[in-house]
């Protein structure tokens, strides 16, 4: 989220309001010196190497999401827009547990805010 | 007077919907067996009749009323009023989803006709991921006479672990190694067959439903071009070796038995063998 949403409950109603997931509870601040898109590769990175690998949306879903992710961040393309949020949704949708019903939720609207930042 | 025999309690008729369609299915079935009473055309790669339901390829997935996410149609019992969509927007995207993810990254052209069939139904295109991406291509292992193992044609549907494991022989000569993407089937500190526990039962070549474990005889005739299942014949007879009664199936072609299975439905075997029916035919065709 950026500083204009900061102003909202610390809770599951309030961040699902603004687009954004509580996950655990943790807050992580970055200032402007940050690169958002290496956060983002390393979030992606994370639900890659925490996929337990049971079962196929996961498994294969947070490697495919990665590799779409990276491609997007060096060269824009709808089409990968579309297949990333495709990704997303069988995760959501088909994945045993709450990891991979959730590993795509970050890179969804941290990207939203990479758009909103960069126009 | 007779002995008492205990028969069980009787099961009751539970109420469900699948499609719009009302229907009475006996309660302890699966989502997955009423689909199948409907004739509703399940796609399942990781299901089998004789093995415990694993629900880990996701590719039966339907839509249940009141649940956040789809349910694996394979495993989840029918409960009473449960209203089920077996090809919404949303199943039909999982399905084509988990279908394109599992055959861009695994060698698929083994897997029975049906698996194209589901790939053409919902529309599957592996190809759109890109074309530089993990794959789980690797070497064959050939280190027995009996079978390899190429799990580069590894969808991971676990029923080869299930088979060596309490669904049928327990000898857990093989598992589940490493996680994630490089989650693997691996024996005991990757040992090679001879040295690990396995016993060649061969029960886990009669369950792979992609053709990643296979006959030696068969992996050797492909190599050389000349596997022709048109050209095979299939002999029921009964395994000579023990008493048991296992029913086998002798594949033959140009007169040689090339590879040995038995039926799922077989009462005695359940589709399972051990080393001896499976594997022990070559003094059938040993010509003086």
């Amino acid at each position: 989220m950026t500083e204009q949403q900061l102003d909202v409950p610390l809770s599951f109603e309030g961040t699902r309001a603004i687009g954004a997931t509580l996950g655990s509870g943790a807050v992580i601040v970055f200032d402007d010196s940050a690169d958002l898109k290496q956060i983002l590769l390393r979030i992606a990175r994370f639900f890659r190497d925490e996929s337990c690998g049971q079962c196929v949306p996961c498994r294969v879903g947070t490697v495919r999401q990665e590799e779409v992710l990276h491609r997007l961040l060096t060269d824009r393309k709808d089409s990968d827009v579309a297949l990333l949020s495709d990704i997303a949704q069988a995760m959501r949708d088909a994945s045993i547990c709450g990891l991979g019903q959730t590993a795509a939720n970050a890179i969804a609207s941290g990207l939203t805010q990479l758009m909103v930042i960069n126009g | 007077m007779a002995e008492r025999v205990f028969v069980g309690l009787p099961k009751r008729f539970v109420k469900v919907s699948i499609d719009g369609v009302e229907m009475e299915v006996l309660e302890g079935a699966t989502i997955l067996d009423a689909c199948r009473e409907l004739q509703i055309d399940t796609p399942t790669l990781c299901q089998l009749e004789t093995l415990t339901p694993v629900n880990v390829c996701r590719v039966c997935v339907v839509e249940l009323e009141g649940s956040r996410v789809l349910v694996p149609a394979c495993s989840r019992k029918v409960e009473a009023g449960m209203k089920i969509q077996t090809d919404s927007e949303r199943v039909r995207h999982s399905r084509r989803l988990v279908l394109e993810l599992l055959a861009s990254s695994v060698d698929m052209s083994l897997c029975s006709y049906s698996v194209s069939g589901w790939m053409a139904r919902y529309g599957a295109t592996p190809g759109r991921f890109g074309e530089n991406v993990a794959t789980v291509a690797q070497p064959v292992k050939i280190d027995n006479d009996l079978y390899v193992r190429d799990y580069s044609r590894c969808i991971l549907c676990y029923k080869c672990v299930e088979a060596c494991g309490v669904d049928a022989q327990n000898t857990f000569a093989i598992g589940v190694a490493g996680r994630g993407f490089d989650a693997h089937i691996s024996t005991e500190f990757t040992t090679p067959l001879p040295e690990s526990a396995c016993v060649y039962c061969g029960n886990c070549i009669g369950v792979c439903p992609t053709g990643a474990l296979m006959f030696k005889s068969e992996y050797d005739m492909r190599l050389a071009g000349t596997w022709d299942e048109s050209a095979q014949t299939m002999t029921e007879t009964v395994c000579p070796y023990c008493g048991v009664g296992c029913m086998l199936e002798l594949h033959v072609q140009d007169n040689s038995i090339v590879k040995v299975t038995s039926p799922l439905d077989h009462s005695v075997t359940a589709g399972h063998l051990c080393v001896k029916g499976r594997f022990g035919f070559q003094f059938v065709q040993k010509r003086k």
